[in-house]
């Protein structure tokens, strides 16, 4: 996990990491717009052109910590690679997605109230992000082949 | 068909985490105080060339230093120190999460171990609080407070390293990492439970 999130500090890593928050960004927006035409997107902002409220997705509030801590603990617990694979790459659709009901529940909270946007921001989402993250690890231990449980329980 | 133990526990833990992180908030002072105290002795300690003494008023930690500020233009005459400050909170909030998962769990010795993990939580959040101040003072505040801290540039690197891990990494992970050392039959009947099902 040391390794992984020392990586997304990096150069390279960062060069991945603005184009997501951009990415997440525009998506949300698209998501937005299916409901409220007024919302538009630039760069990893979200703004309500209606009132000129804005969110800026910034590190922390793009999922990516949560999907590092995520392969770490899929990587490092004993199971075949086909159920790694399979629970990474589900592991992190699920987490994303969780995390743009995040985003855009914070753009309408923060529209809303400034005090819960900040309870919100700051603390509730933060602890049901990595609950989601503890939700996808347990399920993908549950769902293990059993050929690899009984490896496991040996 | 028999309900499945996990989704119970997890619809638990869903109710428990807001109940508990609104207690949290309500009460911040009493649970967050423990980690305060530490960080301030900790910043006392180790940087006693330049923090002078430290105050937790208004669920905020402010840090006085003898760090002088750089003029800027408009600014009256006179010499000005920096003052650190820092919301605790934003460290701490692994506390609610870790008794939410307690309280969704059956766990045999429940509340010692809660009253464990709870102490055991302590040293992360004042790894956030301190590596926040640490980065305003050698980072923030510009290079003319820098210089006066006295860090060397990998130090300067390894306080941002360390502010990244301790604000996006450990207040999470830890209550969770913590939750299941604490519980290490949980993950073993877990395995066995899944393997019991399937056809």
């Amino acid at each position: 996990m040391g390794g992984l999130f020392a990586l997304e500090l990096t150069p390279p890593g960062q060069a991945l990491v603005h184009p997501w928050a951009a990415w997440l960004a525009r998506f949300s927006t698209t998501l937005i717009t299916l409901f409220d035409p007024t919302v538009i997107s630039y760069g990893n902002i979200i703004q309500s052109q209606a009132n000129g409220f804005g969110v800026v997705i910034e590190a922390g509030c793009n999922a990516v910590e949560a999907c590092i801590v995520l392969a770490a603990a899929i990587l490092a617990f004993p199971s075949p690679w086909r159920h790694k694979i399979l629970g990474l790459v589900m592991g992190m659709i699920v987490v994303q997605a969780f995390n743009i009901l995040r985003i855009i529940s914070l753009f309408y909270l923060g529209q809303w109230r400034m005090d819960a946007f900040e309870f919100a921001h700051l603390y509730l989402w933060q602890g049901l992000i990595m609950l989601d993250v503890l939700v996808v690890w347990l399920i993908w231990i549950r769902t293990m082949p059993v050929e690899s449980t009984a490896r496991h329980g040996a | 068909m028999a309900r499945n133990p996990l989704y119970i526990f997890l619809l638990k833990a869903a109710f428990w985490l807001p109940v508990c992180l609104g207690l949290w908030y309500w009460k911040a002072e009493w649970f967050n105080g423990p980690a305060v105290m530490v960080s301030g002795w900790v910043m006392q300690s180790f940087f006693s060339g330049w923090v002078e003494s430290w105050e937790w008023s208004q669920r905020i930690l402010s840090i006085a230093t003898s760090l002088k500020l750089g003029m800027a233009p408009g600014m009256p005459e006179g010499e000005y120190a920096l003052v650190l400050e820092v919301n605790p909170l934003t460290y701490g909030f692994g506390l609610p999460l870790f008794i939410a998962l307690f309280l969704a769990g059956n766990e045999a010795n429940r509340w010692r171990k809660l009253a464990l993990g709870a102490l055991l939580l302590i040293p992360f959040q004042a790894w956030g609080i301190c590596f926040d101040l640490l980065k305003q003072a050698a980072i923030t505040a510009g290079p003319v407070v820098s210089e006066q801290t006295g860090f060397s540039p990998w130090k300067i690197e390894g306080i941002a390293l360390g502010y990244q891990f301790g604000a996006l990494i450990l207040p999470a992970l830890a209550p969770i990492a913590l939750w299941l050392a604490l519980n290490n039959r949980f993950i073993p009947m877990l395995v066995l439970e899944g393997a019991l099902r399937k056809p």
